[in-house]
């Protein structure tokens, strides 16, 4: 008899709890390996990131979850990204979630983005950067 | 003494290369690095790190604190700490700022 076995999880991903446990568009923040990670299921996915602003540091898991304002025309507001965007609680600087990357490019560097997935039900995490070109 | 960066925590703000440009780079992968010898050390965390000259000592404590990222680390002997007149620990301003804590 053939029996269909699950994909296996590379070794360094850690699960993190069922995915019901990580709403979306909710941060939850997890504590690894001496870091704190915010973790969130956005429209487009889920993403981890690390908790310092590239600005002056700040605490950016503690910050909203937000779209932005795109550029437009005089007197046309084009709002974007809502849910995919994080706003700094010390400067109000803005960075996409999948990327870690400053809306606009108003500060240079980048958030810290981290592996994680979601399988069969349930987060996985890894203490691995992704790369920013394939983020 | 001596540094090294911890590329996991690294925000690439450039701050430390702007710095101290004769110790630390950013690498192909927009992350600081320390130089040795010339070279990049790109993802090595050596356990030691890399030796900072005397005159640099100071930048580099300057740029380790105001890091964003909080990712430079420096290591000296406390033996040559406590002779150069510095307090052993950190302020208690900078261990806030490393924790990410509120502004106050």
């Amino acid at each position: 008899m053939t029996r269909l076995e699950a994909e296996p999880v590379p070794r360094d991903l850690v699960d993190i709890g069922p995915i019901e446990s990580f709403p979306v568009g909710r941060l939850i923040t997890i504590e690894f390996a001496g870091r704190t990670i915010g973790v969130i299921r956005t429209g487009t996915g889920i993403h981890a990131i690390g908790n310092r602003c590239p600005h002056q540091g700040g605490p950016i898991c503690r910050g909203i979850v937000t779209g932005t304002m795109a550029p437009s025309l005089p007197n046309e507001y084009v709002y974007e990204k809502d849910g995919e965007i994080i706003r700094c609680p010390w400067h109000g600087y803005e960075f996409e979630l999948s990327t870690g990357q400053s809306v606009g490019g108003a500060v240079r560097g980048r958030v810290a983005i981290y592996t994680v997935e979601a399988r069969a039900g349930r987060v996985y995490f890894a203490l691995r950067r992704v790369p920013a070109d394939s983020a | 003494m001596r540094v090294k960066v911890d590329q996991m925590d690294c925000t690439g703000s450039g701050m430390c290369e702007l710095s101290v440009p004769e110790i630390f780079a950013l690498d192909a992968a927009g992350l600081a690095t320390v130089r040795a010898d010339g070279l990049l050390t790109g993802a090595i965390v050596t356990v030691d790190g890399v030796a900072v000259p005397a005159e640099l000592e100071d930048a580099v404590r300057a740029a380790a604190a105001g890091c964003p990222g909080a990712c430079i680390s420096c290591h000296e002997s406390l033996w040559r700490r406590a002779m150069s007149g510095r307090p052993l620990l950190p302020l208690a301003s900078t261990r806030a700022s490393l924790k990410g804590g509120d502004v106050s």
